[in-house]
């Protein structure tokens, strides 16, 4: 990584910390959720659109995750997808101006196998 | 004729070649990845005696009509032969193709762990030949066929549990085939277990290179063949294989797999040569 990519990702990451601790409700309920894993929320979530953190049961090996990386990154309003398996987290960006309802998202990590416990919405743009 | 018909015998015992659980040989419970929709394909070499069984089983799993359904079915190429001084046997070919339907119908996930039961429905087709002679003409008996010449039915329980790095599987199944000109096999019920260790223990991404590994206990006890309603002998017992095995994630799509399996209990009905060691090697991918 560049050094000015890695300047450009540490400017990001301060600017997310700052728009955890600042944000509206669902913000902080997104930071209670990750308070344990300063990764969870990416500075990628502030380059447009709206970061989805989903807390998923059941992910247990790399090849297990993989059907539901697959499913996600399928719908359309999904912009890129992120599975922190060790820490039960899929970190979905949206497509700008495009929403995922829960429904989908449920009926897509069921549908790979696994159970949906928490959806955590980060409006950061 | 009479160590051909011996081997024969000891050719009776079946390779798991159903066994498609994330362990090598031991069934699972799983209905995700490798489980759910891709290709499996291993070949196992097993030797009695002068007689040697090679199996290489196309599994495919082509239809996963819900998140707690897979299908399979498995096409197997099969080797049997077996050579002793001034004789010799030799037959290779599609063996009986295998079709099952695995259901979970107890799953309880938790974070970076789960608990899965599943019941396994499956059977083989007579689509093995099962007309193949020895040099001197004479009809092999039905345990050198490639195929049964039969169906077979059988049903499995099946269970996982994952959590973080280890992993229990287990099963326990039972199998009937019906009878091909006057002879039939042996009704089998196997059981094994598997414990599995990942490496490393934290897995960040679905990028992560993972090693498994297992160390299984894959045991099967089969009852005696009948020749025209008469009990053969020589036929049927339990053998039970201590198997140590290695699973390496190249991708999340692809992962290559070994095993050998080491006889460790072997108590025979009659006089029947003991079972030597097999090892396997084989490859899955996902392609969903």
């Amino acid at each position: 990584m560049s050094l000015g990519k890695k300047a450009k990702n540490l400017v990001l990451g301060l600017t997310a910390l700052g728009a955890m601790t600042m944000a509206a409700p669902a913000a902080a309920q997104t930071a209670d959720s990750v308070k344990n894993d300063p990764g969870a929320v990416l500075p990628e979530s502030l380059l447009g659109g709206t970061t989805v953190t989903l807390r998923v049961y059941g992910m247990s090996c790399p090849f297990c995750a993989y059907g539901l990386e697959k499913r996600l990154t399928a719908l359309d309003a999904v912009d890129s997808v992120v599975v922190r398996i060790s820490d039960g987290l899929v970190q979905i960006r949206e497509v700008e101006g495009q929403v995922l309802s829960d429904e989908i998202l449920k009926e897509t990590v069921t549908d790979a196998g696994f159970s949906l416990r928490e959806i955590v919405r980060d409006e950061t743009t | 004729m009479i160590r051909a018909s011996l081997a024969a015998v000891l050719l009776a015992i079946p390779f798991a070649t159903q066994a498609q659980g994330l362990p090598f040989h031991t069934e699972s419970a799983l209905t995700t990845a490798f489980e759910e929709r891709g290709l499996r394909a291993f070949t196992m070499v097993g030797r009695r005696g002068d007689a040697t069984t090679v199996t290489t089983p196309l599994v495919i799993l082509p239809w996963a009509p819900h998140h707690r359904v897979t299908t399979r079915v498995v096409v197997p190429l099969v080797h049997k032969g077996f050579e002793t001084t001034g004789s010799s046997y030799s037959q290779t070919g599609l063996g009986d193709v295998a079709l099952a339907i695995k259901w979970a119908f107890h799953v309880r996930d938790r974070p970076a762990g789960t608990t899965r039961l599943a019941v396994v429905v499956s059977g083989t087709l007579p689509t093995g030949a099962t007309g193949a002679a020895f040099e001197n003409g004479m009809v092999a008996p039905p345990q050198l066929q490639l195929g049964k010449g039969t169906a077979t039915l059988g049903a499995a329980l099946a269970g996982t549990i994952i959590r973080g790095r280890w992993g229990l599987n287990f099963d326990v199944g039972h199998a009937r085939s019906g009878a091909h000109g006057g002879f039939q096999f042996g009704a089998a019920t196997r059981y094994d277990v598997a414990i599995g260790f990942r490496i490393p223990d934290r897995v960040e991404t679905i990028r992560t290179r993972t090693v498994q590994l297992y160390l299984e206990w894959n045991g099967v006890v089969t009852d005696r063949s009948e020749q025209r309603g008469l009990p053969v002998p020589n036929s049927g017992g339990h053998v039970a294989f201590l198997s140590p095995g290695v699973q390496w994630v190249v991708l999340p799509q692809l992962l290559v797999e070994g095993s050998i399996q080491i006889p460790v209990l072997q108590t025979f009905n009659g006089t029947q040569p003991s079972v030597g060691v097999r090892p396997a090697l084989g490859a899955r991918f996902l392609f969903f």
